[in-house]
């Protein structure tokens, strides 16, 4: 059954540009089509792959070629497997291709995106300009022109359904609360509920609409998670930034990992 | 018999496929067809392309005159008295199914078959237990597969009214010893049919030295082309026979109420005939005539005993029914151990483009007796070759590894 069910698909899709796979094709669909009505098979398809299978590998190594008789059955069900959960991967791709513009929301990986970072996702909303901004600690980017004018406001932009947006979320959360009596702190989930201006603000930021987005005082801001830092590297980068962009409010502002840090904003 | 020679006479073994040769090992299906009955059917449909008989023109009766020495020839082959005994058929089944339906039988009649009949001989039994409450009875073989004379006179009862043998098993090539056999069912006042396609393209079978009361045989299994064969009919015989299949051809005359039948063998022959294949029959019957039936015999015996030597030394190979190669004349059926018979066949044309068949053969009842599920069966004729043979045993040396 699962050499008839694999050959059906590979069949069927070399039927399109030759006939001569077709009879073929026709057949294998005949035993699936039995088999999935829990009738037997009535012709001999599967013993005709498995000997041309056989007999093609016996050219070559007979060892391999007993191997593959001996467990045909297994080694096709293996082949079914992994081409049914390819055939859903790439379902999944091009679904993802379609609605969020990469293949995949994880890695960012994609033939059609070639290059694309790691850490962040694109999410189907995008529009301005760049701005003009340098690197600096923790993967945040500065930016030169913007200065920090009363009570900053710090923002984290993602989605429900980012793992990037998960693993960065409570990260942000718990650093920020510890700036609450001298920040804004807001996470907006762009997937949801947000203001016209948040959206803006988020294009402004995250032009080509990759999430998440963490914007501190509006000075610093950071496309992407802090995943390469690690939680330990990521809660002292987020907390050299608030200490930054609030004057050391706190104690922790003081300890010499922090301040390190800070004096290379 | 200068193989070589033969082999030439025959086209598709000078064809490659994947640029290998042809290695025919299915005789027993179907034999393949020299030149001379390719031209000899070619020249019906070019030069005289017409009915027999109902016409009364040039072509017509060259037509009536080529199945006149037709059937001569099918009668001379056989060694039939007279032509009339001669009834051209489609093939074995046809000429078994016509004799089994048009015999009269009583409720309580016996029929008695060997345990390895092809299922055109039993089927037809199984029809008249149902229809006309025969009893058939199986005659079970020994315990080396080759059959039980004992069994047999021990089964011969004043109810048996007829004895419908195989000749020869297309299973594993055993021929029987149909002469003591006639003999025994004739003291007993049983009547004799033999399925005997498997023997006459093979061996010298003479039906008034066997005193055979039917006997049929295909064409197609000895060179002829197919949808022919014939029927033999003891000429005394030919009463009891009621008209199988009747309609045109078959009667002298009729009226909305009544017709006369012809004389045999016309009354079982109904509808146009397969003018074409009954002179392609015929030519193939001189065409062996013309090699010598035991030359045939002795090279294929030569054939089996080589490929039973050879398949023997390999290990797993098991040889299915009758083991002597002397007794087994040109069909060897075997399994390999741990491999399905028909990936065993598949392989064969895979890898070396031999040609052999797989499964139950139309013997069902046989393996299903035996608890076999299939075997392989390769079947020699006059154009196969001791290279060929090797080559099969040593395809089937690597197959078997495979185990």
């Amino acid at each position: 059954m699962s050499a008839c069910l694999i050959a059906l698909v590979i069949l069927a899709f070399m039927s399109v540009f030759s006939a001569k796979y077709r009879r073929w094709a026709r057949e294998a669909f005949n035993c699936v089509a039995r088999r999935v009505t829990l009738r037997p098979c009535n012709t001999t398809f599967n013993q005709k792959v498995k000997a041309k299978v056989t007999s093609r590998l016996m050219r070559r190594s007979m060892r391999f070629a007993r191997f593959t008789y001996r467990h045909f059955e297994g080694i096709s069900w293996v082949f079914t497997i992994v081409m049914f959960v390819s055939l859903a991967y790439t379902a999944y791709g091009f679904y993802n291709l379609a609605v969020l513009g990469t293949c995949d929301p994880i890695t960012g990986d994609c033939i059609f995106n070639p290059g694309g970072n790691p850490n962040r996702v694109l999410c189907p909303f995008h529009d301005l300009e760049p701005h003009e901004s340098v690197p600096t600690i923790g993967g945040f980017m500065d930016i030169e022109s913007a200065s920090i004018d009363g009570r900053p406001k710090v923002y984290f932009i993602g989605t429900t359904w980012c793992p990037h947006c998960a693993w960065e979320r409570p990260l942000f959360i718990n650093v920020t609360s510890m700036f609450s009596d001298h920040a804004d702190i807001k996470v907006i989930e762009i997937d949801q509920d947000y203001t016209e201006g948040e959206m803006e603000m988020f294009n402004h930021y995250s032009p080509e609409g990759s999430i998440p987005v963490v914007i501190l005082g509006g000075k610093y801001f950071r496309i992407g998670s802090g995943e390469d830092l690690g939680e330990d590297g990521e809660r002292q980068a987020l907390t050299a930034i608030m200490c930054k962009i609030t004057g050391d409010p706190i104690d922790i502002c003081h300890s010499p990992d922090v301040s390190g840090l800070t004096a290379k904003l | 018999m200068d193989v070589d020679s033969i082999r030439e006479d025959f086209v598709v073994l000078q064809k490659e496929v994947n640029g290998k040769p042809i290695i025919y090992m299915d005789s027993a299906c179907m034999s393949l067809k020299p030149l001379k009955v390719l031209e000899a059917i070619n020249n019906y449909y070019m030069n005289f392309p017409s009915c027999a008989g109902r016409s009364n023109h040039t072509l017509s009766n060259q037509v009536e005159e080529e199945r006149k020495k037709a059937r001569e020839a099918i009668q001379k082959f056989i060694g039939a008295d007279r032509s009339n005994e001669i009834i051209f058929t489609r093939n074995t089944t046809e000429g078994l199914n016509l004799v089994m339906s048009s015999l009269d039988f009583d409720e309580g009649d016996v029929i008695l078959t060997t345990d390895r009949e092809h299922n055109s001989n039993l089927i037809p039994c199984h029809m008249l237990a149902k229809s006309a409450g025969i009893t058939h009875q199986v005659v079970k073989s020994g315990d080396d597969f080759t059959f039980d004379m004992d069994r047999f006179q021990q089964a011969l009862s004043d109810k048996v009214k007829l004895v419908s043998f195989v000749y020869t098993s297309n299973l594993d090539g055993h021929t029987l010893p149909v002469k003591e056999i006639i003999k025994a069912a004739h003291d007993n006042g049983s009547m004799v049919m033999l399925d005997a396609a498997q023997a006459v393209p093979h061996h010298d079978v003479n039906v008034k030295k066997l005193d055979v009361d039917f006997l049929a045989f295909s064409g197609h299994k000895m060179l002829g082309p197919t949808g022919t064969g014939a029927l033999y009919v003891k000429e005394e015989l030919q009463g009891l026979l009621r008209p199988f299949m009747v309609g045109g051809e078959t009667v002298e005359w009729s009226t909305y109420d009544d017709h006369k039948f012809l004389n045999p063998p016309e009354r079982f022959e109904a509808g146009l005939q397969n003018y074409a294949g009954e002179i392609g029959f015929a030519a193939a019957a001189r065409y062996i005539s013309s090699v010598g039936k035991d030359n045939i015999s002795w090279h294929e015996q030569k054939l089996t005993e080589r490929l039973h030597e050879g398949l023997s030394s390999i290990k797993g190979v098991e040889i299915v029914g009758v083991q002597n190669p002397s007794l087994r004349g040109g069909i060897t059926s075997f399994n390999v151990s741990g491999m399905g018979f028909h990936e065993v066949a598949m392989l064969l044309n895979e890898n070396d483009n031999i040609m052999v068949r797989s499964g139950q053969h139309c013997v069902h009842s046989w393996f299903k007796a035996h608890e076999i599920e299939g075997s392989v069966r390769a079947s020699l004729y006059l154009y196969n070759t001791e290279e060929e043979v090797d080559k099969m045993v040593s395809a089937i040396g690597e197959i078997a590894k495979l185990s």
